[in-house]
C-alpha cells in the first residue's frame, strides 16, 4: 500500500520511494526511508494535506506526495 | 543562585564589537528550526530575527564577540536538513561548511528530535572534525520526560556536546567554553568516519540514519511517547473540521480588531500632533523662506513623512507583535495546514496563507516572507498575488480611489462638505478636509479615522445639479438639433424617463406635483401619462394604432420584407 491510504492513527514502514529528484531527497532528508517508521497523525480538515509522524517530528504531505511512498502497515 | 551580570553569557555588553578583526571563525549550522539563531543572538548578544517556523534564516548572518580576550566571528547559516540538498538556500549552509573552512562549527540540534538531528551532525562530521554539538532545546525536552545523556553522546560522536536552552540562556557559558576549547586546539576530537564513500545515495543516507537511529536511541532514556498529551488535544482542536476554521476566524478577527481599534487612537493622535499642529509649525518656521522652500519641505517632505508616519505606524506596530504571538505559539503551521487544500487548488501553497497574512500588515514583509515556501513556481505564486493583501499603508489610498469611482451607500442627500478652500497652502488642499466628515468606509478605521481624504460627491450628486450646457452651441442632440436647443431637448427627455422610472408607484394627483417634469409639465397640458402602460407608446401591452406612425412604418416594413 502507500502512504497516502494509511489510516488515522496506523503505524508502518517504509518500503520504498517512488518520487524521484528534489522530492525524493527531501522525503529522505526528512527521514521517509525505507526501513523507518512512520505514522499517520492527523488529517486537515479539508482532507488533503496528511500530517504525518516520522523521527519524532511531524511532516504534512499532500495526498499526491504520500502516494509517492510506499508502506508496510505494523500492527502494534 | 547567585547572578553575576558582568561575567554572565547574557551580557549584551560582555560581547563588545571586536573592532580588530577576530582570531576564529564559527559557524553555526544545524536542522530548520532547531533554534540555530537563537543560539546565534545568544552568543553575540545581536537581535537576529528568529521564529518558530522553519526557513527564517535564509542568508547567512554575521557577528562577533569576544570571549577570554579571543575575538570569535559568528556565522549563522539558515537550517539544512542535510549536505546533499542543493535547494537554495541549502547551498548557503553546504557552501560554507565546505569551503568557507570554519575554525568551529556549532551544530545546533533539537534535543527533542534527536534522531534526524543526529543525521545532519554525522554528515556534517564527514567535512570536519572541529565540531561543537549544542543540544538545544533541553527544556522543552525535558518537559516532554526526555533525558539525553550528553556524556554518551559526545563518546559516541567524538566532540563536545553542551547542553542548552538558548531561549533562557541556559548552558550559553558552557557553549562558550567548548567553542574555545575547540578553537584553539585544546580537545582534539575523535572523527567518527562512517564508511559511505562507494556506496549509492539511497544506501549512503540509509546508513547514516541507520547509525544517527542507533546512537539516539542510546542516549535517550525516557519520551517514550512522542508527543505530549496537551499538544495532541490541542492540534486536534485548532485542526478539526468546525473548531479549527471558526478559532481561526476568531483569531483573525482579533488580530484586526486589535489592529484596527487599538490603532485609531494614537493615529488620530499622532496625526493631530504632526500633520494639523506639527505643519502649521513647520510653516511658521520657515516663514521668510521662498515659496519654492516652503512648498518643498513643509508641504512635500514634512508633510509626506507626518501623515505616512501618523497613518502606518500605529498599525504596525500593534499588527506585528500581534502575529509573533501567533508565530510564537507554533499556531501559524497548523493555519497552512488547514488551508493548504484551497491554496492548492489554485496551484499555490498552503503557506501562502502566512504570507498573506504578513501582507496585510506589509507587503515587503509577506514578500520576505514567501522564502519559507519551497517550490519556485508557489513561491512566485505567493509574491505576484501578496499584492492582493492591502496593507496599512494603502488601504487610504484605495478607500480614496474607491469612494471616487464607486458610489457609496447612499443616505439621502450627500452633505456638502468637502468644499476647496481657496487658500491653496491650507494643509486641507493636500490631503483633503478630514475632520468634518465622517469616514465613508468603516475600514477607513485601519489606517486611523481621519486618513479619508474628501472625495467629490457621489456621482448621482451630479445629474441632480443643473447641467450647464456642455460643449458650447456647436454641441448636437439626439434629435440632431444644435445647439442649446438640442442640449436642452435631451435634458428635458432624460428628466422625463427619469421621473417615469422614479414613480414606479402610481400617486394621487392631489399629492401635487412632485418631480420636476411634473412641475414643469402640469398634467393638463401632457397628452400621455407616462404612468399608465397601455398609454406608453413603446410598451408591448399597447394598442397598436396608438404607436407613432414612425413605429408602424417601420412594423409595415418588417413584416414587407418577411
Amino acid at each position: 500500500m502507500t502512504l497516502d491510504q494509511l489510516p488515522r492513527g496506523a503505524g508502518a514502514v517504509v518500503t520504498a520511494l517512488d518520487s524521484r529528484g528534489a522530492e525524493r531527497r527531501r522525503l529522505m532528508d526528512l527521514g521517509l526511508l525505507p526501513g523507518l517508521g512512520v505514522r499517520a497523525d492527523m488529517t486537515s480538515p479539508l482532507g488533503d494535506p496528511t500530517a504525518y509522524l516520522v523521527c519524532g517530528s511531524l511532516i504534512v504531505l499532500r495526498r499526491t506526495q504520500a502516494r509517492g511512498v510506499h508502506v508496510e502497515l505494523v500492527t502494534t | 543562585m547567585s547572578h553575576d551580570c558582568g561575567s554572565c553569557a547574557l551580557n549584551p555588553h560582555r560581547s563588545e564589537v571586536v573592532a580588530g578583526g577576530y582570531d576564529f571563525v564559527v559557524a553555526v549550522a544545524g536542522n530548520p528550526n532547531t533554534g540555530k539563531s537563537t543560539v546565534f543572538n545568544a552568543l553575540t548578544g545581536l537581535r537576529q530575527r528568529s521564529g518558530n517556523w522553519p526557513g527564517t534564516t535564509v542568508t547567512r548572518a554575521e557577528g562577533v564577540y569576544r570571549h577570554q580576550g579571543i575575538g570569535y566571528n559568528v556565522v549563522d547559516l539558515p537550517g539544512v536538513y542535510s549536505l546533499r540538498s542543493a535547494t537554495g538556500e541549502e547551498d548557503v549552509a553546504r557552501e560554507f561548511l565546505e569551503n568557507g573552512a570554519p575554525d568551529v562549527t556549532v551544530v545546533v540540534v533539537d534535543a527533542t528530535r534527536l534522531e534526524r538531528n543526529l543525521a545532519l551532525v554525522l554528515q556534517i562530521l564527514q567535512v570536519t572534525d572541529r565540531v561543537v554539538v549544542a543540544l538545544n532545546l533541553i527544556d522543552e525536552a525535558e518537559r516532554h520526560g526526555i533525558t539525553v545523556d550528553t556524556r554518551h553522546l559526545a563518546r559516541e560522536l567524538g566532540v563536545p556536546v553542551t547542553a542548552t536552552a538558548a531561549r533562557r540562556g541556559q548552558g550559553i557559558p558552557d557553549l562558550l567554553e567548548s567553542i574555545d576549547l575547540v578553537a584553539r586546539g585544546r580537545v582534539a576530537p575523535r572523527r567518527r568516519q562512517l564508511r559511505l564513500d562507494g556506496l549509492l545515495e539511497d544506501d549512503a543516507v540509509a546508513a547514516l540514519f541507520a547509525e544517527s537511529g542507533r546512537i539516539a536511541r542510546s542516549s535517550i532514556t525516557g519520551g517514550g511517547q512522542a508527543r505530549l498529551t496537551v499538544d495532541r488535544l490541542l492540534d486536534r482542536a485548532l485542526t478539526h473540521r468546525v473548531w479549527g476554521f471558526v478559532v481561526m476566524g476568531l483569531l483573525f478577527f482579533g488580530v484586526f480588531w486589535f489592529t484596527i481599534t487599538g490603532a485609531a487612537v494614537p493615529s488620530d493622535l499622532l496625526y493631530r500632533l504632526l500633520v494639523q499642529d506639527g505643519h502649521a509649525l513647520v510653516r511658521e518656521l520657515l516663514g521668510g523662506a521662498p515659496w519654492w522652500v516652503t512648498g518643498l519641505v513643509a508641504d512635500g517632505i514634512y508633510l509626506g513623512t507626518a501623515w505616512v508616519i501618523a497613518v502606518m505606524l500605529p498599525p504596525m506596530a500593534i499588527f506585528f507583535p500581534l502575529f509573533t504571538l501567533l508565530e510564537d505559539f507554533g499556531y501559524l503551521p497548523r493555519v497552512a495546514f488547514n488551508l493548504d487544500r484551497l491554496f492548492a487548488a489554485a496551484g499555490a501553497h498552503g503557506k501562502q496563507s502566512l504570507s498573506m497574512m504578513m501582507g496585510y500588515g506589509c507587503n515587503a514583509a509577506g514578500v520576505t516572507a514567501t522564502r519559507i515556501i519551497d517550490s519556485p513556481r508557489e513561491r512566485m505564486i505567493a509574491i505576484v498575488t501578496n499584492n492582493f493583501s492591502i496593507c496599512n499603508g494603502r488601504w487610504p489610498t484605495l478607500i480614496l480611489m474607491g469612494t471616487v469611482f464607486i458610489r457609496g451607500p447612499r443616505r439621502g442627500r450627500q452633505r456638502r462638505t468637502g468644499r476647496r478652500t481657496r487658500n491653496r497652502h491650507h494643509p486641507d488642499r493636500l490631503v483633503g478636509p478630514v475632520e468634518d466628515r465622517p469616514a465613508r468606509c468603516d475600514v477607513g478605521v485601519l489606517a486611523g479615522t481621519s486618513a479619508v481624504p474628501a472625495t467629490a460627491g457621489p456621482a448621482d450628486d451630479l445629474h441632480q445639479r443643473r447641467r450647464p450646457h456642455p460643449e458650447g452651441p456647436l454641441s448636437r442632440g439626439r434629435d440632431g438639433r444644435t445647439g442649446r436647443r438640442g442640449h436642452l431637448a435631451d435634458r428635458q427627455r432624460h428628466h422625463r424617463r427619469r421621473d417615469h422610472r422614479r414613480s414606479s408607484r402610481p400617486r394621487p394627483r392631489s399629492a401635487g406635483p412632485r418631480t420636476r417634469s411634473e412641475r414643469h409639465h402640469p398634467a393638463g397640458v401632457r397628452r400621455r401619462d407616462p404612468r399608465q402602460r397601455d398609454h406608453h407608446p413603446h410598451h408591448p401591452d399597447a394598442d397598436v394604432d396608438a404607436r407613432p406612425s414612425s413605429v408602424r412604418r417601420l412594423e409595415r416594413r418588417d413584416a414587407g420584407t418577411r
